[in-house]
């Protein structure tokens, strides 16, 4: 590994450090996730517990649910594509949309991951984050600092600056008049969008269903009024049932903001009604095609790997929060969508070892992540390990005997 | 800025010539010793080891200010060009005089309170290796076994039954890290695993808790250090981040990123403050990088500063 590119997060990470706008939404965000996960209720913690043993327990037939998950699905009326890699999973996509759309999204680590708006936009499409934090950052051109509240570093004021300048948001800086206009405008583009993109946060196998959990109702929105929805998600949140899926959703809901979730979205199939002469008619309100992208994208290689227990993780962000570190720096301590000492394993798992290696070094070992961490995955311990890796070669090149 | 690689390397050379990673020579390093009778328990089987950490923090703080000057410099040492002339800058640091003191009165305190529950315990002095705890903290794992293999030889050739180490590092590195990476460690315990509540004594007062991370977490003695302070007639305050659930001081993070951890340290302070002017911490590493200056009224004690033997 290159100095330089320690040198260069060095630098990205001094400079996000001085930003005081970022600390102070930073700091709100974290004082706030406190309070509100002070006390978990235990028949949480039991479904947390559930959840943990369950995806231990599939790490290793992760390519195989996918797979059952996908006939499942297919059963059900949906396109499903199993995209082994970043490229696949683009051109899954692309297939579906083409070009000249307009396109409304909702949040997805996923497509951070891939690149995926990005990517759209190139090929000459028009697209919309319809969450409205990933609203402000695409309009700011910022990356998330958060798998699930992406735009934390975002204080009220900055939010309000991009608005007005992006937006032409003429209105008072109180935040619910702030909300309405972005709700405004971005209804209108749901409603003219051809295709919608959603996540999930959970699939599966034996139903053929994807679980969204969400509060802004933008996901069911952006999923469901366009014609097309494409789901795009990972092989990783493939679990037997759908009651374990909805536990997921749960768990997920509570682990971060302490409340439960406000929608918890079941996609099983195209919007379609039998209602006259029990023929089955598509669309009916919602969206006439669903297409899915499953990405593994290392994630099955990594599964026997030292990196393996990472897979557990349900990207509740909790570990995120509670970080002193993250919620110093925000998004500069990243790989684009995946930040913080668990986005150091994600990053390695998706992206390979060269592009952790670096990012490894600002963990400080403190071990508050693994406190929070409703999976119990060992992501202090699991950092240091690449930490180790990058180190082993300047140990080698200075001349410390490997004894 | 300064580059991993220069770090490295300097902490390396300064390891093999001196045996710690910061180049300090060790008999300044057993100093704080110098008032005490030590000779008297060295045939004793249970050894004093403080791992130096303590006694590094007034150099750590005398090499801050020459290397955040550096962190300011535009141009960045990569090793073959510029890493010898960061050496010889460096070399002449010097420790921070208050610091040294405060640290001297922290390791005699320590010693006291051993000595007055009755553990006789053996100190080495110069003798002393270095643990290893900051190579593992930069994941430069051979040095840091190369470290722990001296000091499971010193303690071999000691005939060291029982080890009483005094901060959170070195304790992690003995107990489970040595173990782990290297070989059996002698029996470990923590000062404040030991049986000394009934010889503490204080000035007493309202004082606010940092939890050092390792303490709290890995090795679960929050309750101890509240149950010691208490009994040296200290009332505890609790800030918004504490015990298991501590917010760390940025402190690890000094070698290669210490403008980073100066800005966590000051996160912490303003937390602290809000409930005390007075903070104890219990950990050498805390101790150098919350004792600064940079707005929130707080003064960080370590809790050996606080507690002391009943006259």
């Amino acid at each position: 590994m290159s100095e330089e590119r320690i040198m260069d997060l060095k630098r990205r990470v001094y400079s996000a450090a001085k930003d005081e706008g970022a600390r102070v939404g930073m700091e709100r965000t974290m004082e706030a996730f406190e309070e509100s996960t002070l006390h978990i209720d235990e028949y949480v913690m039991e479904m947390a517990r559930y959840v943990r043993d369950l995806k231990a327990e599939l790490r290793n037939r992760m390519l195989d649910l996918a797979m059952e998950a996908a006939e499942a699905m297919e059963r059900n009326g949906m396109d499903v594509v199993i995209a082994h890699t970043r490229k696949e999973a683009l051109d899954a996509v692309i297939d579906v949309v083409g070009t000249g759309k307009v396109i409304v999204k909702s949040k997805s680590m996923i497509s951070e991951e891939i690149g995926l708006r990005e990517y759209l936009e190139g090929m000459g499409n028009e697209v919309w984050e319809t969450d409205l934090g990933e609203f402000l950052l695409q309009l700011s051109r910022g990356r998330p600092s958060h798998f699930v509240v992406v735009s934390m570093h975002v204080p009220r004021e900055g939010a309000l600056e991009v608005l007005r300048r992006k937006l032409g948001y003429r209105g008072p800086p109180d935040v619910p008049r702030m909300v309405a206009a972005v709700r405004d405008f971005l209804r209108e583009k749901m409603l003219s969008a051809q295709v919608g993109i959603t996540g999930a946060n959970a699939v599966a196998a034996r139903e053929g269903a994807l679980v969204q959990v969400e509060n802004e109702s933008n996901v069911k929105l952006t999923g469901s009024l366009p014609p097309i929805n494409v789901v795009v998600t990972s092989i990783d949140k493939v679990v037997p049932t759908l009651l374990d899926a909805i536990k997921i959703a749960i768990v997920e809901s509570y682990m971060l903001g302490g409340t439960p979730p406000t929608f918890i979205d079941v996609v099983s199939g195209p919007s379609g009604t039998r209602d006259i002469e029990h023929r089955l008619v598509r669309p009916a309100q919602g969206a006439k095609e669903v297409h899915v992208v499953l990405l593994d994208n290392g994630r099955s290689s990594a599964a026997g790997s030292l990196l393996g227990e990472t897979l557990r993780c349900i990207k509740c962000g909790a570990c995120q929060l509670a970080c002193p570190v993250l919620t110093t720096v925000g998004p500069s301590w990243g790989s684009g969508a995946y930040m913080g000492g668990i986005g150091v394993l994600w990053t390695a798992i998706t992206k390979g070892f060269e592009e952790a290696g670096p990012l490894s070094y600002l963990c400080a070992g403190c071990g508050i992540c693994e406190e929070y961490c409703p999976m119990d995955i060992k992501i202090s311990d699991l950092v240091w390990e690449i930490k180790r890796m990058a180190s082993a070669k300047l140990e080698e090149e200075l001349g410390v005997a490997d004894s | 800025m300064l580059d991993r690689r220069t770090l490295a390397q300097f902490l390396i050379e300064n390891s093999r010539r001196t045996g710690n990673p910061l180049g300090v020579p060790s008999e300044k390093l057993s100093e704080w010793a110098h008032g005490l009778d030590i000779d008297i328990h060295m045939n004793s089987r249970t050894v004093l080891y403080t791992g130096l950490l303590y006694q590094l923090v007034p150099y750590i703080k005398g090499l801050e200010s020459l290397m955040s000057r550096f962190e300011e410099s535009r141009v960045y040492s990569l090793a073959s060009s510029m890493g010898s002339r960061l050496q010889s800058r460096i070399a002449g640091f010097s420790a921070d005089r208050k610091l040294k003191d405060r640290v001297t009165k922290i390791l005699m305190n320590a010693y006291k309170l051993l000595d007055a529950s009755g553990y006789e315990p053996a100190y080495y002095g110069r003798l002393e290796p270095y643990s290893g705890a900051l190579f593992y903290d930069l994941g430069m794992l051979e040095a840091f076994k190369e470290h722990a293999n001296k000091v499971l030889e010193f303690l071999e050739e000691n005939g060291v039954e029982l080890v009483i180490t005094l901060d959170p590092h070195t304790t992690i590195a003995l107990k489970v890290l040595y173990p782990r990476f290297v070989g059996k460690t002698p029996e470990v315990r923590h000062l404040l695993e030991l049986a000394i509540d009934d010889v503490v004594s204080g000035r007493g007062g309202r004082v606010v808790v940092h939890d050092p991370c390792l303490l709290a977490r890995s090795l679960h003695l929050h309750g101890r250090l509240r149950r010691i302070l208490r009994a040296a007639g200290y009332e505890i305050l609790e800030p918004r981040r504490s015990r298991e659930r501590t917010f760390c001081c940025g402190g690890p993070l000094e070698s290669l990123f210490p403008k980073l951890s100066s800005e966590i340290a000051c996160r912490r302070l303003s937390q602290l403050s809000k409930l005390s002017e007075t903070a104890v911490a219990a950990c050498p590493i805390c101790l150098a990088n919350l004792t600064r200056d940079c707005g929130p009224k707080v003064s960080v004690l370590d809790w050996l500063e606080l507690v002391e033997v009943k006259a």
